[in-house]
């Protein structure tokens, strides 16, 4: 279909890029729908960042179109509320100013903006931090101002990119609970990226396998495991069945990559 | 024909022998002198000793170095840059009283009174006429006693009038542009200001006090030498001074001889020149024994007299204490 | 073995140390008379003059004079370098056009504005204060640009994403984010524009540490000349200390 399907958030029709002879994605077609938590999997360097940079604007596609919301993205746009990896917050403002930043574009008096980021500071656990500055947060809390900084924008879509790679294990899993609990109390529709199997089963409602460069979506597969993704969950042996799935799949797209960047 | 060995060496002995004979004695006994001058007037005998001969003849090479201030002059016979030099008697005065024995007074050039001066613009008819105004002068210089003097002379205090330092070769275009209202300089500055339409010379030297008394301007010119330099090479001294009031005499003498000359090194204009030349009154070798002892000397210890209570120095040295009259 | 890191007060015993060895070796040399007081005077001479100079009042006069015109003209140079710097490193346009014009300011010394800024300001305060001016405009520019340029990109994404338009990012990203780095670009300026106001007093100045030092000179004061040096080093260090105290109340955040 040429048009955009009004009942989908986000529609990726055709898209390709390439930088000079390097070809990052091609043909992908998607459409993804209100409320979906998607995870996007795959090995280093298939495109999977490249993808969510042209879905927020940040960069154009050499071909094909996406429309977020019906309205197609041809400059960055803040219905679509990025959560990178090394956190971006802006050093010189508290905890509480960086997450009312979006607020204080909009124009939004000091007042209700900082009564806004409260709230959403109050969410990801960060009580009686709103003065504190970046620098004396550890990874794991500056993380936490970051989601509760695009959070408080209220995006349409939330796109995070391997936000949790640089955290140790422990701080990880409080995270990604908490992140599911934010998408089941706001519904809010998430792409995720990330390269653990483990983690895309915890929080994905729907996985999208990419393939190595050119980028390609190779499979599409609906994450059935029921919520709260608990201990038991994670032992079961659903759990297992599509484990293996993905990692057959993952791995013959990982040798590939290697073999292709061996020559 | 075959030459011999010894033909062809002998032949060889009187050649060299006659083209040795040959050479001109002077180039032979040639002493080198570092002179630090300028386009100012004080300098027209140094000048025209070189231009003329009379320096070469006398077995002198003269190594002409410009100077923009005397102070600058002063520092390079102090540290040892420059050997003679026709200095104001400002800087001169500024060292003594410092105690520096490095130089000493040898002659006494001219007698300019007409050749500096106050000019005003828009009419200003007394010194009285300047209370509020701007003045412009060279600091530390003979015009800037001149300004001190004639505020002084006419019952005005020294904050009363607005004195600016301004570099001299800047004073005519700051009188032009009208951002001082009066401008106090020395030839040439003095002829080029003096020219600008509006502009007259409300008072010269011949208004300053110690020259009423005493003959003295507020800065005359004396020719100083660097002492260790005099030291090593007395007779050249001698030589030097011989050559230098020839020029002086030229000066007095046939100053139309002289004005085509020293143009090349002032730029003014032949008519100018003339005026300028014209203007002083120079000394001969034989008035120098005079000059150098008697009434002209205490002249100058008033002046510097009067340099200390316009705070321009710290004391009044003993001025005869620099007097050297060995050498004319 | 690790040894102790010295004590901070260690540290400042042996600067003061060296500063008093240095001024008795000096003032042995002088007044060992191996050096005529005409071309080096005594620290002794120095204080002295300095005493005499605070009782007539004047002592005060240039340094203020001379730091008027140090300020006015470094405050109206950065005012203009820091916007027009933003504005340049981020547009690559901009720059383009502004080159060729930085590239003919940026070698001029200070001293080469003096004749063109006597015929446009005459003998005036304004004209000193240009000499300052054109002095620190274009290398303050220039750190400007570098700074706007060495913000993080990422934080500038940021910014977007959270619906900054080109302005807001101007004003609310790259104008903190490149701080630190004017800041420190500008303790530098300040030193040049020091050096700039010594030239512009070299012309129609009646009082500051300029003047004091070329007045000095002319009537072979060497303890003038040394005190007028002196008291532009003590000054810079002055500005320099509240600098650094704005600076650490400015940037907080990076401690």
């Amino acid at each position: 279909m040429s048009q955009a399907d009004t009942s989908s958030m986000i529609s990726v029709q055709g898209i390709s890029k390439h930088y000079g002879d390097f070809q990052a994605l091609q043909h992908v077609d998607l459409e993804i729908a209100k409320g979906e938590f998607v995870v996007l999997l795959g090995a280093s360097g298939c495109g999977k960042s490249t993808l969510l940079n042209l879905v927020t604007g940040f960069d154009r596609p050499t071909g094909g179109r996406i429309f977020v919301n019906g309205r197609q993205v041809n400059k960055v746009d803040p219905h679509c509320g990025m959560v990178f990896q090394q956190y971006a917050l802006f050093p010189w403002l508290t905890v509480i100013d960086n997450v009312a930043f979006g607020l204080k574009m909009k124009g939004i008096s000091k007042a209700e903006r900082h009564k806004t980021a409260t709230h959403f500071i109050e969410m990801v656990g960060l009580k009686g931090f709103e003065h504190k500055y970046p620098n004396a947060l550890s990874g794991g809390m500056r993380q936490r101002v970051s989601i509760a900084r695009v959070l408080a924008n209220d995006p349409d879509v939330i796109l995070l990119d391997e936000p949790f790679a640089a955290l140790d294990a422990m701080t990880r899993q409080v995270l990604q609970d908490e992140l599911l609990q934010i998408y089941e109390k706001s519904k809010k529709t998430i792409i995720f990226i990330t390269h653990s199997i483990d983690e895309a089963l915890l929080l994905s409602t729907r996985m999208l396998i990419m393939s190595a460069r050119p980028g390609r979506v190779v499979t599409d597969m609906v994450n059935d495991l029921p919520m709260p993704r608990n201990a038991e969950v994670q032992l079961s042996p659903r759990y297992n069945e599509l484990k293996s799935q993905i990692w057959d799949t993952v791995q013959s797209e990982v040798m590939r990559s290697l073999k292709a960047t061996s020559h | 024909m075959a030459f011999s060995r010894r033909v062809f060496l002998h032949t060889v002995a009187a050649g060299s022998a006659v083209a040795v004979a040959g050479m001109p004695l002077a180039a032979l006994a040639a002493t080198q002198v570092k002179y630090g001058g300028s386009a100012w007037l004080g300098h027209y005998p140094a000048y025209l000793a070189m231009t003329e001969g009379f320096l070469k003849e006398a077995g002198i090479e003269q190594d002409w170095q410009s100077f923009g201030t005397s102070s600058s002059r002063m520092s390079a016979v102090m540290s040892g840059g420059v050997d003679i030099a026709c200095t104001g008697i400002v800087s001169a005065l500024a060292l003594m009283a410092r105690g520096a024995k490095q130089f000493s007074v040898i002659a006494i050039p001219e007698n300019f009174g007409r050749v500096e001066g106050l000019m005003v613009r828009g009419g200003v008819k007394s010194i009285q006429e300047l209370k509020g105004k701007k003045v412009g002068v060279t600091f530390a210089s003979s015009a800037h006693l001149l300004v001190l003097d004639l505020i002084a002379k006419a019952g005005l205090k020294p904050d009363e009038v607005t004195v600016l330092n301004v570099p001299a070769p800047e004073l005519p275009a700051a009188m032009q542009a009208g951002q001082i209202d009066a401008a106090a300089a020395w030839t040439p500055q003095f002829d080029a200001i003096r020219k600008q339409p509006g502009v007259t010379v409300l008072a010269d030297d011949t208004q300053f006090s110690l020259y009423q008394s005493n003959k003295v301007t507020p800065g005359p010119d004396v020719l100083v030498v660097r002492r260790a330099f005099a030291e090593k090479n007395p007779e050249a001294v001698k030589a030097y001074l011989s050559a230098y009031f020839k020029a002086t005499a030229l000066l007095r003498d046939k100053p139309e001889q002289a004005a085509g000359p020293l143009s090349k090194l002032t730029n003014l204009s032949t008519e100018d020149q003339l005026a300028a030349v014209k203007g002083a009154d120079w000394y001969s070798q034989a008035q120098q024994a005079e000059l150098l002892k008697g009434p002209y000397i205490e002249g100058l210890q008033k002046l510097a007299e009067l340099l200390v209570s316009h705070k321009q120095i710290d004391k009044a040295p003993t001025v005869k204490e620099w007097i050297d009259t060995s050498f004319v | 073995m690790i040894s102790k890191p010295p004590s901070r007060s260690a540290l400042l015993s042996t600067s003061a140390a060296s500063i008093i060895v240095f001024l008795a070796v000096w003032e042995l040399i002088c007044r060992a008379g191996w050096i005529d007081p005409i071309f080096l005077p005594p620290p002794s001479a120095v204080f002295a003059k300095a005493m005499g100079m605070a009782g007539e009042g004047t002592l005060i006069g240039n340094v203020l004079a001379s730091g008027r015109r140090v300020m006015i003209g470094f405050l109206a140079a950065t005012a203009v370098a820091i916007p027009l710097g933003i504005i340049l490193g981020t547009s690559t346009y901009a720059r383009a056009a502004f080159d060729p014009i930085l590239s003919f300011l940026r070698p001029l010394p200070s001293m080469s504005w003096i004749p063109l800024s006597l015929l446009w300001f005459g003998i005036t305060e304004t004209q000193k204060y240009s000499i300052v001016f054109m002095g620190t405009f274009a290398p303050a520019l220039v750190y400007v640009i570098e700074a706007t340029r060495n913000v993080d990109p990422l934080l500038i994404r940021a910014a977007q994403n959270l619906g900054a338009n080109r302005w807001q990012v101007m004003k609310e990203v790259i104008l903190p984010g490149s701080l630190p780095q004017i800041l420190s670009g500008m303790k530098v300026i300040l030193g040049l524009a020091w050096t700039c106001v010594i030239s512009a007093e070299l012309v129609a100045a009646r009082e500051g540490l300029g003047f004091l030092i070329m007045n000095g000179k002319e009537f072979f004061q060497t303890e003038v000349v040394v005190l007028g040096m002196l008291l532009i080093s003590i000054t810079v260090l002055v500005t320099d200390f509240v600098f650094r105290v704005l600076e650490n109340r400015v940037l907080r955040w990076q401690r």
